[in-house]
């Protein structure tokens, strides 16, 4: 054996052959070591601003939340006891119907009717199916009735099951998506709510500002839904100098998205291709401007919306109809309200009094066998406390969904108010939907624990992990279950249960999920790199015959042959370490640099963090990867010469030395 | 001692002598005078006045080249003495440079004994082996075989590197077999920046540097020019005559064969002058 010195002289006297195939060989290399150093390198950035943010928020607290897991095909399909059940009601409303129309003098088509509690529709075979029209309030009242009899999935049930885990605080959350969704038991259907400015309602224009139809503005409160929250754990969301108590003058106190707290101060919506740092002082201003200021926004349920809606066509008919021959103006003319959130009234009634006969007969038989409700209107005074995240559709890589994916916590887009806020007969009090009751809401529960270990506990324990997948082919059938449903249920799992608020278990997941990824990715790196590096690497070796039998000539053991070849490998694997390094430390510097900004804005916000120049980077180094990569190179080198120079070491030098004559 | 006794080898021997000079007689004459000249020189090195360094004792050797079993080597027995410089001539294929390459432990006889200063080379394992070739023997081949990227001091050194032998130690011995071969200018060179007369004299200096009992040469002088030639042969006579070190070389060069102290003659695996 020889010293290292001078195994390190000749190898690199090597190193000076095949520079160009050499480069090349190095440089893919490089490469595919680079991609691993990129991804860790940004994860860890990712997890270590991850943990920085974690202390923000509900960081220090360790909570999980649970949703309820039920199977949503009966609200659609409903089970055959409904079914049944609804077959005779039908036939007997129909009968009902008929005879209250031909006493009301009214024409009644049951086959024209839309209310009825059962659709009836033909199957693939030619075969009758009936459907559930949830409109009709006898189906969402049997649909309500139902939901409260499944078994184990109430809060109770929960907070029975989490105090025995050693949960210490319970909670429950309900989001009410007004319009949106498949509703049951919603009062609001066409509700709208539009903000009050300068004494007068506005219209939504929800995609201002938005990309790809990204609801923006107040106009969310309707499509997102109020989710409605225990206040301690809405507090450390709130900005600095707010709090979550209802105002004096009855404004709700709300979390909202950043782009309604721009409407109701009257600003222009930022462009979807505002740079990062413009949001940034957009989120500056807005957080100072909206200190204290309350705003008032126009409740209208579905009768006032469409009864406004129908005097503004009329007032718009009406005028472009003025003076031309043969236009008959309304016999029934709505006014407009001159007052913001004014009650729609009757400017002209010149009908005839059979006409009013036939209209209230018309409104009897409604209020007889309909969801009718009166037109309501009511202003809803706001008090902007503190931003969620406006919903974004941005498909794949962007800052964004990574820091959400990477964050798990805050309170996600969308408006909430604290539960305790709300008042009897409130507008908030209207959109707030029966907690429980209502199985079509999107119904949380919260568990409080005292410790990471016993909350992540209770999560693995409880939450239901069934390989099952909850896809069946077309539309809902009745009597047909949910799949992932009846496997949970075996099981004795009703709850879908993950950590909230704290990050903590998140990113530890995350890192335990790398390097799950990374036990197979690492050694098919490691056979390519062996591979792509042995193109080189035996190439040298098997041109350096003629060399190694002149070495063996002149006195060198085979040990000394092979100490030459494998410190030549180990200098080539130093040029694929700095190479890889260099490009992957470099690639997720570049692109930290341009995530960090719009990452950091939406940590800001997600834990609405004190500090708004707070960063969120994606570039982290972590000395226990870099010295696995560093193995990893070091190995994929050793292998790549292993095979040549065991052939190399064996061969005849005499042979070598005539071959090569 | 090996001589051309009967009539029909020393035809043959005329006859390749006469082939080796491109066929003119005056040549072959005047090479016939060289070769009578280094007999009488080797005169002094006769087994009764010197010790026995190499001894081959019918040794054969033998290759397999497909499936048939070619033979390189017959029942040859040689013995060489200390401090002698012996050529070996003979026509390509003649066993020549397979003989050196035996006593060099670079390969095993098939049937035979191979001594070298006392040491049966057969008895010897791969570390032994190479210690053997590193501290005994120094190799110098037809095309030098010098390192291209390293300069000229590093490329001597190359045999005391795998002695381990340390650096100040090295680089004095460097210097000075440098010097023993005229390339003490050179040693900063690379060697694509030497003649091939020079790059020759550095792997002679190579091989002396670690101070071998043996000099083993496979047509040194192949690829070089007469003067060139000559003025190695002149070098390994040197080098014999100032250090006592044994110098076998292989050649096909008949008149060069005549510089040295003794020649002895191969021909299809045998000793045949």
């Amino acid at each position: 054996m020889m010293t290292l010195h001078d195994s390190v002289q000749l190898a690199a006297a090597k190193l000076k052959t095949h520079r160009v195939r050499t480069a090349i060989v190095v440089i893919i290399a490089s490469l595919l070591f680079a991609g691993i150093v990129l991804v860790l390198t940004m994860l860890t950035g990712a997890a270590r601003s991850a943990q920085s943010f974690g202390t923000e928020g509900l960081g220090s607290r360790y909570i999980v939340q649970a949703r309820p897991i039920f199977d949503q095909q009966v609200f659609f399909a409903g089970t055959p006891e409904i079914i049944e059940t609804f077959k005779a009601r039908t036939i007997q409303l129909k009968a009902d119907k008929k005879a209250v129309a031909k006493k009301l003098n009214l024409t009644y088509d049951a086959t024209t009717d839309t209310n009825l509690p059962l659709m009836e529709g033909k199957n693939g075979s030619g075969g009758t199916e009936y459907y559930l029209n949830s409109n009709n309030p006898e189906v969402r009242e049997a649909l309500n009735t139902y939901a409260q009899a499944i078994p184990h999935i109430a809060f109770t049930d929960f907070s029975a099951l989490a105090h025995q885990a050693g949960a210490k605080q319970f909670f429950q959350s309900a989001t009410n998506p007004m319009n949106g969704g498949f509703m049951v038991g919603s009062s609001s259907q066409s509700s709208s709510v539009v903000p009050i400015l300068g004494g007068k309602e506005q219209s939504n224009d929800q995609n201002k500002g938005g990309n790809m139809g990204e609801p923006r503005g107040v106009g969310t409160i309707t499509s997102l839904g109020i989710t409605y929250f225990d206040s301690s754990l809405m507090t450390p969301f709130v900005l600095p100098g707010q709090n979550l108590a209802l105002g004096k003058d009855g404004a709700l106190p709300v979390i909202a998205p950043m782009s309604v707290a721009e409407q109701v101060l009257g600003l222009q919506a930022l462009p979807s291709t505002a740079n990062a740092q413009q949001r940034l002082d957009r989120l500056v201003q807005l957080r100072t401007s909206i200190a204290g200021k309350t705003a008032d926004l126009c409740y209208r349920n579905s009768a006032s919306s469409d009864l406004l809606q129908q005097a503004k066509q009329q007032e718009k008919d009406i005028a472009a109809n003025k003076g031309k021959t043969g236009y008959t103006m309304p016999a029934l003319q709505y006014a407009a309200p001159t007052d913001a959130c004014g009650a729609v009234s009757i400017k002209k009634d010149t009908r005839s009094a059979e006409e009013k006969k036939q209209a209230e007969n018309e409104l009897t038989f409604k209020k007889q066998f309909e969801d009718y409700r009166e037109p309501d209107q009511q202003i809803m005074k706001i008090r902007i406390v503190g931003f969620s995240q406006d919903m974004s559709f941005q498909p794949g890589f962007s800052a964004r969904s990574i820091v959400e994916s990477v964050l798990h916590t805050g309170l996600g887009s969308g408006w909430f108010a604290p539960a305790e806020a709300v008042t009897d007969g409130s507008v908030a009090d209207k959109l707030q939907p029966m907690l429980r009751k209502r199985m079509n809401t999107e119904l949380v529960y919260y568990a409080e624990f005292s410790n990471l270990t016993s909350a992540k506990k209770f999560a693995k324990e409880a939450s239901c992990d069934s390989k099952v997948s909850s896809n069946m082919m077309g539309p809902p059938q009745v009597g047909q279950q949910d799949p992932r449903v009846v496997d949970c249920y075996k099981q004795g799992k009703y709850f879908d249960i993950s950590p909230f608020g704290n990050n903590a278990s998140a990113i530890e997941d995350m890192r335990r999920g790398v390097w799950k990824v990374m036990r197979y990715v690492a050694p098919a790196v490691l056979v390519l790199a062996s591979l792509v590096l042995m193109g080189i690497v035996g190439k040298i070796i098997a041109d350096s015959r003629r060399e190694t039998a002149v070495f063996r000539a002149l006195g060198a053991t085979r040990f000394t042959i092979a100490q030459i070849y494998l410190t030549y490998s180990l200098f080539i694997a130093a040029f694929v370490m700095m190479l890889s390094f260099v490009i992957g430390s470099g690639l997720a510097l570049a692109l930290s640099h341009k995530l960090s900004p719009d990452a950091s804005i939406a940590a800001v916000l997600a834990y609405s963090a004190q500090d708004v120049h707070k960063q969120f980077t994606f570039y982290g180094v972590d000395m226990m990867y870099v010295v696995v990569i560093l193995g990893l190179i070091a190995l994929a080198a050793l292998l790549s010469t292993a095979l040549p120079l065991l052939t190399n070491i064996r061969r005849n030098p005499i042979r070598d030395m005539r071959d090569e004559n | 001692m090996q001589e051309v006794d009967d009539s029909e080898a020393k035809q043959v021997y005329a006859k390749q002598l006469l082939e080796a000079c491109g066929g003119d007689p005056k040549l072959a004459l005047e090479q016939l005078k060289i070769a009578a000249k280094a007999k009488r020189n080797a005169a002094k090195y006769t087994p009764k006045n010197s010790e026995v360094i190499v001894s081959v004792d019918g040794v054969s050797k033998s290759y397999k080249m497909g499936k048939t079993q070619v033979g390189a080597l017959e029942s040859v027995k040689l013995d060489i003495y200390r401090g002698e410089f012996i050529a070996i001539t003979g026509t390509s294929g003649s066993g020549k440079s397979t003989l050196l390459q035996l006593i060099g432990g670079l390969d095993k006889p098939s049937k035979g004994k191979i001594t070298v200063g006392g040491q049966d080379l057969s008895k010897l394992r791969d570390g032994k082996l190479s210690r053997f070739r590193n501290q005994t023997i120094g190799f110098i081949f037809q095309f030098f075989y010098l390192q291209p990227f390293l300069r000229l001091q590093t490329n001597i050194e190359v045999p005391a590197m795998f002695a381990r032998t340390k650096r100040v130690t090295r680089k004095a011995k460097s210097s000075e077999t440098a010097a023993t071969v005229g390339l003490s200018d050179r040693l900063r060179h690379y060697p694509r920046e030497l003649s091939g007369g020079q790059m020759q004299r550095a792997a002679i200096a190579r091989a002396l540097q670690n101070n071998p009992e043996i000099l083993l040469a496979d047509e040194p002088t192949g690829n070089l020019d007469r003067t060139n030639a000559t003025a190695i042969f002149d070098l390994f006579k040197k080098i014999r005559d100032e250090q006592g070190t044994t110098v076998i070389v292989v050649t096909h060069d008949v008149a060069l064969a005549s510089l040295a102290d003794r020649a002895i003659h191969m021909s299809d695996g045998r000793i045949t002058a």
